[in-house]
């Protein structure tokens, strides 16, 4: 995608024509039998202190994707880069150096902190790895870092599973905050928690984007918590952006009959609203490892023509930074 | 509660369960109702008790630790907590019958679909095995699984995420029962799909007169299906009222922060409520075994006076089919 390409500053990340597929293996052998097409062409960018929200259905590689910009799985082919920079070629040391710049946020922080070990030292490591502080240095950052979350400084000291969900969730955020990124690439970061508490970490993750200039690469499959945090939102599909737009413009206006029918699938909290009964979408969501010819969303899509059977459609900008990949547009 | 007759009630049901911690009241006193034809949403957070409680009308709690140790559940003239197991076990999956979250760990992994289907039919009607397989077809048809003669001999781990749940409904239906419990049974499923299910759930309900009762933590799933809402809040009821006069005025000061505290659709296209902050619930849910004296919400609530402290609120009418369990009087 070329959107945005005007400005002299490079954007904080691009990404151009990322493919990561996985082998499938079968046999004694382990012999390659398929691949499955997890990420099969995306090109996105993020600009400084924006949050783009990646939304889409189980299988459609949006979580493949925020890993492969981290390279926490090696993407196939296609380029990444933060501030300008490659980092797709870069070796291990190198991409230890960049990898301060870029964060993670999981869905689920339990799993990754070290149940023996009291939170505070998990996030003091952080900081000692990458050389930033240690000590009583590393403490006072780690302390700052937790009241900055809305935890208690005394809290550094507890064990993991002392936290309740949504405090955990903070944990996790101090962590990733430790080594001041540019960009946080947060993975369903509010979906095991409660509405109530869901609320406080979305409260949390927009005051830091304030307070700190932070860019967030935003996934998720609510489309309600996505438009509340979002100024940009991606759509993905079977591997591909099917569209892009502003999130006002992208609710107003959605292009892509799948867009069109994820908005109407949402319940809304008001009786009042009746469904469409018009809206549901037949069938499933086919196989990543066997993605349909032509446009892959017209096994399902309502609209589709001879020619969506056969060919791709291409990913065009039908209004000023409105990206569509529809025959139909 | 209502002047519809109830095909399903539970009175003042109380559900605990023994833990290292202490005693947990699950379920503290909960009544409900739900007539047939109507859907009954029960709705509430994570320890709220809305599954324990659903659980309980089949006597599904694992005992030990947990138990049933007081209320009733009425059910076609019957206690169904005092009836024998050889009788609950005659109305699970037949009279009544519940779908889950999760239809993999429901389902058997070793049966083939149309077994699953077919087999309640021949144990709790006497259907012969050949007219067994005919009516698993016709489920499966009425389901909308397409190729149903190929499925009726496949496996679950054959299909999807939608698939299955429209299996597991197959089977709950199988048997025509009064009352479907429905468990949180599209929260593992994508939205588009979700939409799916929830409008077979009511084409059937409406085909075959069931009451359904909804137990789900999503108030958009409520807004859309059910007729009357529990808003279950640390094991107890907290308010009850249409679900048009529950969104149009919550009355209980919990329920008014679960609506306030969802990023709502229907506001950001209208173009009031962008970025806005949402507002938080403080806090968190206390510990069942640990309950305060007075209103288990008076920690987080804003209308909190001594009173909610000290004294549990009486559960009172509010307006006309609309009661609440608070103290205060909240402003229009």
């Amino acid at each position: 995608m070329a959107a945005d390409q005007k400005s002299p500053v490079a954007p904080l990340l691009e990404v151009i024509d990322l493919k990561t597929h996985f082998p499938i293996r079968t046999g004694v052998f382990s012999r390659v039998s398929g691949h499955v097409y997890a990420v099969d062409g995306v090109s996105i960018n993020l600009r400084e202190g924006e949050t783009l929200g990646l939304v889409g259905e189980s299988g459609s590689g949006k979580s493949t994707l925020g890993k492969s910009i981290m390279r926490l799985v090696e993407p196939t082919s296609g380029e990444i880069k933060i501030s300008g920079v490659a980092i797709t070629g870069l070796n291990k040391r190198d991409m230890f150096v960049h990898r301060r710049q870029v964060q993670m946020v999981f869905q689920d922080p339990y799993s990754s902190l070290n149940p023996r070990i009291p939170v505070g030292k998990v996030v003091a490591e952080a900081l000692h790895i990458h050389g930033i502080a240690s000590g009583v240095a590393a403490d006072e950052m780690v302390r700052e870092l937790f009241r900055r979350v809305g935890l208690r400084a005394a809290q550094t000291r507890n064990y993991a599973n002392e936290f309740s969900g949504g405090q955990r969730q903070r944990v996790g955020i101090a962590r990733a905050l430790a080594l001041n990124p540019k960009l946080i690439i947060a993975d369903e970061p509010v979906s095991a928690l409660d509405v109530s508490v869901q609320a406080q970490v979305i409260n949390l993750f927009m005051d830091l984007q304030q307070e700190l200039g932070l860019s967030y690469l935003f996934i998720a499959h609510d489309l309600a918590v996505v438009a509340q945090v979002c100024h940009r939102i991606a759509v993905m599909y079977l591997g591909k952006i099917i569209e892009v737009a502003n999130r006002d413009e992208l609710f107003k206006a959605p292009q892509h009959p799948y867009t069109q029918a994820l908005l109407a699938s949402i319940p809304i909290p008001n009786p009042e609203i009746k469904p469409a009964a018009d809206r549901v979408l037949q069938g499933d969501i086919p196989s990543p490892s066997d993605p349909p010819k032509g446009c892959r969303f017209h096994t399902r899509c309502p609209l589709a023509e001879t020619r969506c059977r056969t060919e791709e459609p291409p990913f065009k900008e039908g209004s000023p930074g409105h990206w569509v990949a529809c025959h139909l547009h | 509660m209502d002047a519809m007759a109830a095909v399903l009630e539970l009175k003042n049901l109380q559900t605990q369960f023994a833990t290292r911690d202490g005693i947990v009241r699950a379920v503290d006193g909960v009544s409900y109702a739900v007539g047939q034809g109507e859907t009954l949403g029960v709705v509430g957070e994570s320890g709220c008790g809305k599954s324990v409680s659903s659980l309980s009308i089949l006597r599904l709690i694992p005992d030990p630790p947990g138990k049933i140790v007081g209320g009733s559940v009425l059910f076609a003239g019957e206690d169904l907590t005092r009836v024998s197991e050889e009788r609950i076990r005659a109305v699970r999956g037949n009279e009544i019958s519940m779908i889950f979250q999760e239809p993999m760990t429901s389902l058997n992994p070793m049966m083939t679909i149309g077994k699953q289907i077919s087999e309640p039919l021949t144990r709790h009607l006497g259907l012969s095995k050949k007219q067994a397989a005919d009516r698993a077809q016709e489920m499966l048809a009425l389901v909308q699984i397409p190729d149903t003669r190929k499925w009726l001999s496949g496996y679950p781990h054959e299909m999807s995420g939608g698939m299955r749940q429209r299996v597991m409904i197959a089977i709950a239906l199988a048997c025509d029962p009064k009352v479907l419990i429905a468990d949180e049974p599209t929260t593992a499923l994508d939205v588009t799909i979700q939409a799916q299910i929830l409008q077979l759930i009511r084409e059937l309900q409406e085909k075959m007169g069931t009451a359904v009762i909804m137990v789900t933590h999503d108030l958009g799933v409520i807004a859309e299906v059910a007729d009357r809402v529990v808003v279950m809040y640390a094991g107890r009821k907290i308010e009850e009222a249409s679900v048009k006069k529950l969104f149009a005025r919550p009355r209980h000061p919990y329920t008014r922060g679960l609506m306030t505290a969802i990023p709502r659709l229907d506001k950001i296209t209208n173009g009031d409520g962008l970025s806005k902050r949402l507002t938080e619930i403080p806090g968190v849910v206390p510990p069942l075994y640990d309950l305060p004296a007075g209103c288990a919400f008076a920690d987080r609530c804003g209308y909190a006076t001594d009173q909610c402290r000290i004294e549990k609120p009486v559960f009172e009418k509010k307006s006309p089919n609309h009661w609440a369990a608070c103290w205060q009087e909240l402003p229009g």
